[in-house]
C-alpha cells in the first residue's frame, strides 16, 4: 500500500524534562540541552517553562490522547513546584478507549495518569518519601556506581541514593534501580545491582553509556560488544538471585543478546517517537530523550511529528546497511539509532558498540 | 531490628566493601560475574577468592528476600521505566489517513506495532512480496477480522498468489522468510542452540515455500513434504 498519510498520532508517554538544573555532572549525561552538550545551542534551556505553563503542557498533552507522564530533568527535586506538579498530574485523568467483543471502540473511560519520577535521589528526604507515597508510580533512583559513584556523577556518594531507595520502599512506593552501565562501572555492576535491591529497589533498569550530550566527549565509557554480554550475563544473575525483574531500557542489537535470561528483558525494538517522547526544559519536542534534535514547541507537535526527522522513528526505515540481511530484522533496529545518529552521523549509521 | 532494615544494612554494608576494595572498581580483565581471573600473582587471586566469597554472601542475602517481584509487561525499549505497556495503539491508514484504535495486546494490535518493521523488510526479499494492510482500518475495511494480507510473485514462474497472517505465530513465523540463504544452520532461540526439530524445520521449509512459491510449482519442486 503507497503511503499518502504519515502516522501523526501522539506518543502515549510524554517524558518532561522539568529543568535544566542538576546538582550532578555525570560524564555520561546524554541531555542534549545542557550547557556542556555540543547541541546546546540548539535549546533555549534559559527560558525554562514556569510552574502555570508546565500545567498547559500537561493539559495540552491530555488533550492530544497522553495517558502517562515522567518527570525528570535535570534534577526534578531541584524544581520548588515539583509536588505541586505531581498533585496536578494525579487530579487529571486520561480518556481511555473501551473495545467491544469485535475488537471495535465501544465506548470510553476516564483512567488515572500513570506518573514516574527519575530521580538520582540525592535531594529526597524522609517527608518527600511520606509525600510520594500513593501518588506516583513508581520513582526510578540513579545508582551509576558504589566505588565509582563520585567520578562518574561528580559529587555525593552512593550512600545518599541507597538511603533514599530505601526511604521510598519503607514507604511502600515502587522503587526501580536505574544504572546507566559504563566501561568504568561495568567491574563493580554485580555489587552496585546487588546493593540497589538489598536497599528496596523492586526493580532494576538497565542503560548501557550511549554518547551524547556531555557523554559525547566521553565515547571511551562506551561498552564493547563482549562488554554488552558480560553486562547481560551479570545482571540476570543478580536478578535471579534477588528474585526482582529487570529491563534493559536502551535497545540492544539483537545479535548481541541471543542468550536465554530468567529474570532480564532485554529490548530490541526503539519506542522513541512512537510509545514516548521529549519534552525539553525550554517546551521543545524530540521524539527520543537522546534526539540532538530541536523540533519545535510543543504547541505544534503533530507538525513536529509530521516531519521528516519523526517520520524516521514512526517509520523505522533507519536500519542500517549492515542489517539489510539480517534474519532477526523484523524483532531489532540494529541497536540504538539515536546513539548511531550521534556517533556516526546519520541514523542509519551502526550502532556505536560495533565501533 | 525489623528484617527489612536490616538487608537495607547489608547494601551499605556493600557499600563500603566496595569502596575498601582496591580490585573491583579498577580491574579491568577477567570475568566480573565469578571468580575467574587471568591474574598472574598469587595477591590477584587471593582478591578474586576475596570477591567471590563476598559475591557468595550478597547471593545469600539476595536470595532471603522473600518479597514477591513486581511482574513487568514489557513492550519496547525505552530508558524510562513505564508501570505498564499502553492499553491501546493507534493505526494510521497510509491509504486513507484514517485514525483507528485496536487493543495493545489484541492480533490487531501486535500487527500494528509491527508493522513499519514488516514494511521495511519486505523490500530485502530476493521474490516481490506487497501488503495489504487495509483490514487494520476501519474506514477501508468493514471486517472485524484483523489480518495481514500479501500478493508473492512466485519465484520460479511468477505467477501472483496471496496469503494471510491473522495472528502473532503468523507474525513470528514471518521471521522465518528473512533467513540469510542458503541455510546452513538455524538458531532455535536465544539460549536453545541450533534448531534440531524435525517438525519445526518441516513447518518452517512450508511456510517460506508457501510465502514464496505458487501451489503448482511447490509440487514440481517438491518441497511440500508430501508422500
Amino acid at each position: 500500500m503507497k503511503r499518502l498519510y504519515p502516522d501523526v498520532t501522539v506518543p502515549k508517554t510524554a517524558v518532561l524534562e522539568l529543568t535544566s538544573a542538576c546538582n550532578h555532572r555525570c560524564v555520561f549525561c546524554s541531555t542534549p540541552w545542557d550547557a556542556d552538550s555540543p547541541d546546546t545551542g540548539k535549546f533555549s534551556c534559559s527560558d525554562e517553562l514556569s510552574t502555570a505553563e508546565w500545567k498547559k503542557c500537561i493539559d495540552f498533552m491530555i488533550g492530544k490522547g497522553v495517558h502517562g507522564f515522567a518527570f525528570t530533568g535535570g534534577e526534578p527535586f531541584l524544581r520548588q513546584d515539583l509536588f505541586e506538579l505531581i498533585d496536578y498530574v494525579k487530579s487529571k485523568t486520561a480518556r481511555h478507549p473501551e473495545f467491544g467483543a469485535d475488537g471495535r471502540v465501544c465506548g470510553h473511560k476516564e483512567k488515572p495518569l500513570e506518573l514516574t519520577i527519575i530521580t538520582n535521589g540525592r535531594l529526597v528526604t524522609s517527608e518527600h518519601a511520606v509525600r510520594l507515597k500513593d501518588k506516583v508510580d513508581a520513582v526510578v533512583v540513579s545508582l551509576p556506581g558504589l566505588k565509582t559513584y563520585s567520578e562518574l556523577t561528580g559529587g555525593g556518594n552512593a550512600a545518599e541514593a541507597l538511603r533514599t531507595i530505601t526511604l521510598l520502599a519503607q514507604q511502600k512506593v515502587p522503587v526501580v534501580v536505574s544504572i546507566c552501565v559504563t566501561s568504568r562501572n561495568l567491574p563493580e555492576l554485580f555489587e552496585n545491582i546487588s546493593a540497589g535491591f538489598l536497599a528496596g529497589a523492586d526493580q532494576l533498569l538497565l542503560n548501557r553509556f550511549l554518547p551524547g550530550g556531555r557523554g559525547t566527549i566521553h565515547q571511551e565509557l562506551c561498552l564493547s560488544a563482549e562488554q554488552v554480554k558480560k553486562m547481560l550475563r551479570i545482571a540476570d544473575e543478580v536478578c535471579t538471585a534477588a528474585n526482582r525483574y529487570g529491563t534493559v531500557g536502551t535497545e540492544l542489537p539483537l545479535c548481541l543478546c541471543n542468550e536465554k535470561y530468567n529474570m532480564l528483558t532485554v529490548g530490541t525494538q526503539c519506542a522513541g517517537g512512537v510509545e514516548f517522547f521529549a519534552v525539553a526544559p525550554d517546551g521543545s519536542v524530540r521524539p527520543c530523550n537522546h534526539s540532538p534534535v530541536n523540533l519545535g514547541n510543543y504547541h505544534d507537535l503533530e507538525l513536529a511529528i509530521a516531519s521528516e526527522y519523526w517520520q524516521t522513528f514512526k517509520t523505522r526505515e533507519y536500519l542500517p546497511t549492515m542489517c539489510n540481511s539480517c534474519q532477526h530484522m523484523l524483532k531489532c533496529d540494529g541497536g540504538c539509532r539515536e546513539a548511531a545518529h550521534i556517533a556516526g552521523g546519520a541514523l542509519n549509521s551502526p550502532d556505536p558498540v560495533f565501533n | 531490628m525489623k528484617k527489612s532494615s536490616k538487608i537495607a544494612g547489608i547494601a551499605m554494608a556493600t557499600l563500603m566493601t566496595v569502596s575498601n576494595s582496591p580490585a573491583i572498581a579498577e580491574e579491568n580483565t577477567g570475568c566480573a560475574a565469578c571468580s575467574d581471573t587471568t591474574g598472574n600473582n598469587g595477591e590477584t587471586a587471593s582478591i578474586a577468592g576475596d570477591r567471590s566469597l563476598a559475591r557468595q554472601k550478597l547471593i545469600d542475602a539476595l536470595k532471603s528476600m522473600k518479597n514477591q517481584p513486581e511482574q513487568i509487561e514489557f513492550h519496547s525499549a525505552m530508558c524510562y521505566k513505564m508501570a505498564m505497556p499502553p492499553a491501546t495503539v493507534d493505526y494510521t491508514c497510509p491509504g486513507c489517513g484514517a485514525n483507528t484504535i485496536h487493543e495493545y495486546n489484541s492480533p490487531a494490535g501486535e500487527m500494528v506495532r509491527q508493522i513499519a518493521s514488516v514494511r521495511r523488510a519486505l523490500p530485502n526479499l530476493p521474490v516481490k512480496i506487497t501488503l495489504d494492510e487495509s483490514a487494520l482500518c476501519s474506514k477501508c475495511s468493514k471486517s472485524e477480522r484483523a489480518r495481514l494480507a500479501f500478493t508473492s510473485e512466485c519465484g520460479k514462474c511468477g505467477t501472483s498468489f496471496t496469503w494471510e497472517i491473522k495472528d502473532s505465530n503468523d507474525l513470528d513465523k514471518l521471521g522465518w522468510l528473512f533467513l540469510d540463504y542458503p541455510v546452513k544452520s538455524i538458531d532455535d532461540g536465544p539460549g536453545r542452540g541450533p534448531l534440531n526439530n524435525p517438525d519445526k524445520v518441516r513447518a518452517m521449509v512450508e511456510f517460506v515455500s508457501s510465502c514464496t512459491f505458487c501451489p503448482k510449482c511447490i509440487k514440481e519442486l517438491q518441497l511440500n513434504y508430501e508422500n
